[in-house]
């Protein structure tokens, strides 16, 4: 008992520990004072108002891609979706700095996409305009993934009976699907905005790590670094550390509240 | 009227399903498990398209050829086996989800479907607080807010247990009573269905193997149900008179009248009777001494052997022979020593009667004693 004690424990303390160890060593790093000139310098403001406009603006399209990308696979069956939905997880598993490259040659002036989109006056390479395509990118296929399962977990049934009260599909899917899904759904996107505000990969081979311009927390965390402005490159890694922190908490909350809900109507049949 | 026939392969599953009935009561699709009823009534309320499909509602086209109406914009109001009640809304927003869609010049109120359903006191409770049995009504309650022109009921009380069975079915009948709505009512429960069926569809193995008014179909010879262990005949009638003393209401039905204990209601009001074969003995004179209070002449149409030396005898009630469909179970000896035949008029002796459907609330009912003490 005891050797399994320590078995199980031990592990646990340790990435715990590692975990800690981590973030209190690039708390400690900084006095206080410098800390707080660090996050209240200009660059690093621009890059909290950067990552935040971009990343809620990458999210809004993730989700408006994503949802009904992940409603159509989870209710409809049509020739090759293995393939579709295998295509659908690459992003999700290459580096972010493969689908990057692949990215820029897609959207590079020669291509035909890039040239294209040049013609109409659209440059998204090296601009904030690519910061958010490399984050809608990386966001759509979490978002995608974990939105399927949501509406998964929602019998089609509903939709069905919805139709038998004469609300048309669309509304059913709003009125009926959607508010049913509504917790996985939030999770869903809370966790794809989590992924859009961390992305580095894909935003640096397609926006490029352009200080004051493109310059996202990560990237500025990058940037910083590499230039010896450690206080900078602390301050916005703080920051990135308490957005995730809270972001974490948000969709553990979202799912606990479920586990609890479980826990109740268990009690109800127990009682009864 | 409503013409519906579907054709159409599902898997391993073959579909050739035809039928007419009238535009109003209530229709039973019945039939053992897995022999296509649920899918016709899918396939009615447009929630499956079988490719070759023809249906009419009541003068209304909803699928012919290439023409499909989507479910949402047919008129039906469909109750599932499991009271498929959102989970995300109250009862009250369950019952006025499908009150969007208003059509017609005669809508059905709420205060109505509220009253006829006794669902008053659940409208802030969410869909987990109710018992199956009022799950089951609130959803039959949302289905008629919408105001359809055909109610589709999918063995909505096979989820429910016995008591909550016995707890629905008064309100299907005052449902009955009430709307003027088309019903079709798919169920494997015989005695459901000879409860409240007005007209029966017989489904074998994805056909239809007849349709036509219940009682003609209980007592055909060519198809099953005469057959089953515990044959019965139903008969609706009307309330003649009621005797207090005695407890007793007297029912006219075609081809003579029956006397049935309790008191049923004021004269005209319609009564199904259930009259079990096994419980009508046949003689060839009225009897003089027994303790039997019904004995009509009937005449005899046919006779069916059952494979345990019995003999289940269709008789038609009425000295001609016009009256209401009867079935008497008696057994081979019986039969042969009376030496009767096809087209002989007997006596058809009742020992019990009962009535197809419960009686009404206590509330409303008029017990032979308050009846004494009031006049």
């Amino acid at each position: 008992m005891r050797v399994l004690a320590v078995l199980v424990w031990a592990p646990l303390v340790l990435i715990v520990a590692t975990i800690l160890g981590a973030v209190g060593a690039l708390a400690s790093q900084l006095p206080i004072a410098s800390l707080a000139e660090a996050l209240a310098s200009d660059e690093t403001r621009f890059a909290v108002a950067m990552s935040l406009r971009s990343s809620l603006t990458a999210l809004a399209l993730a989700l408006a891609l994503g949802v009904p990308s992940a409603w159509l696979l989870a209710r409809r069956r049509f020739p090759g979706k293995p393939v579709v939905e295998t295509i659908l997880d690459l992003p999700m598993v290459t580096p972010p700095l493969v689908a990057g490259i692949g990215l820029l040659f897609l959207l590079g002036r020669e291509a035909p996409v890039g040239g294209a989109l040049s013609a109409m006056g659209l440059e998204l390479l090296f601009s904030p305009a690519g910061v958010i395509l490399a984050q809608t990118y990386i966001a759509t296929s979490v978002i995608v993934r974990s939105a399927r399962a949501a509406f998964g977990a929602v019998d089609p049934g509903f939709a069905a009976n919805a139709a038998t009260l004469g609300i048309p599909p669309f509304w059913a899917f709003l009125l009926v699907e959607v508010p049913m899904a509504g917790r996985a759904l939030l999770a869903a996107a809370v966790l794809g905005w989590a992924r859009a505000l961390g992305e580095f990969g894909a935003t640096l081979m397609v926006a490029g790590a352009t200080r004051m311009q493109t310059e996202t927390l990560p990237m500025a965390v990058f940037l910083n670094i590499a230039s010896g402005r450690t206080d900078i490159a602390i301050a916005c890694a703080l920051i990135l550390l308490a957005l995730a922190f809270a972001l974490l908490l948000a969709i553990r909350l979202l799912t606990a509240e479920r586990d609890d809900s479980l826990r109740e109507d268990a009690d109800v049949r127990f009682a009864a | 009227m409503i013409g519906a026939a579907f054709r159409g392969r599902l898997g391993s599953f073959d579909l050739d399903a035809a039928f007419e009935v009238p535009g109003q009561g209530i229709t039973a699709l019945f039939g053992p498990s897995g022999c296509g009823k649920t899918t016709v009534l899918r396939a009615i309320a447009g929630l499956m398209r079988l490719p070759e499909g023809t249906l009419r509602v009541n003068g209304e086209t909803w699928q012919e050829g290439r023409r499909f109406v989507p479910p949402h914009r047919r008129a039906v109001g469909y109750v599932f086996q499991e009271a498929s009640l959102f989970p995300h809304l109250s009862v009250m927003g369950n019952l006025t989800f499908g009150m969007r869609r208003h059509r017609g010049s005669s809508p059905i109120g709420l205060d109505e479907v509220v009253d006829l359903l006794g669902i008053g006191r659940l409208f802030d409770r969410h869909p987990t607080q109710l018992s199956g049995g009022e799950r089951q009504r609130v959803a039959i309650g949302r289905a008629l807010l919408s105001q359809p022109q055909l109610l589709l009921m999918d063995e909505p009380l096979s989820a429910l247990d016995r008591f909550s069975k016995d707890d629905i079915l008064p309100y299907l009948e005052r449902l009955h009573a009430a709307l003027s709505i088309p019903v079709l009512y798919v169920s494997h429960d015989i005695a459901e269905v000879e409860r409240l069926a007005d007209t029966l569809v017989l489904m074998e193995a994805g056909r239809v193997r007849a349709a036509g008014p219940i009682a003609d179909l209980l007592a055909d010879p060519a198809l099953p149900l005469i057959h089953m262990p515990q044959p019965a005949a139903v008969i609706d009638g009307e309330v003649v008179s009621t005797d207090p003393r005695y407890g007793l209401s007297e029912i006219a039905v075609p081809g003579g009248r029956l006397v049935v204990s309790g008191d049923l209601g004021p004269p005209g009001m319609r009564r199904r009777l259930r009259i079990p074969a096994n419980d009508v003995s046949l003689g060839r004179h009225a009897p003089l001494d027994t303790t039997i209070l019904n004995a009509l002449p009937a005449r005899i149409e046919g006779a069916e052997p059952t494979p345990d030396h019995q003999v289940t005898v269709r008789l038609a009630l009425g000295a001609d022979g016009k009256g209401a469909a009867l079935l008497a179970r008696i057994s081979r000896k019986s039969w042969d020593r009376l030496d009767l035949k096809p087209g002989e008029l007997v006596v058809a002796r009742l020992k019990a009667v009962a009535l197809a459907e419960p009686a009404p609330p206590l509330s409303t009912r008029v017990t032979p004693a308050a009846r004494t003490a009031t006049s």
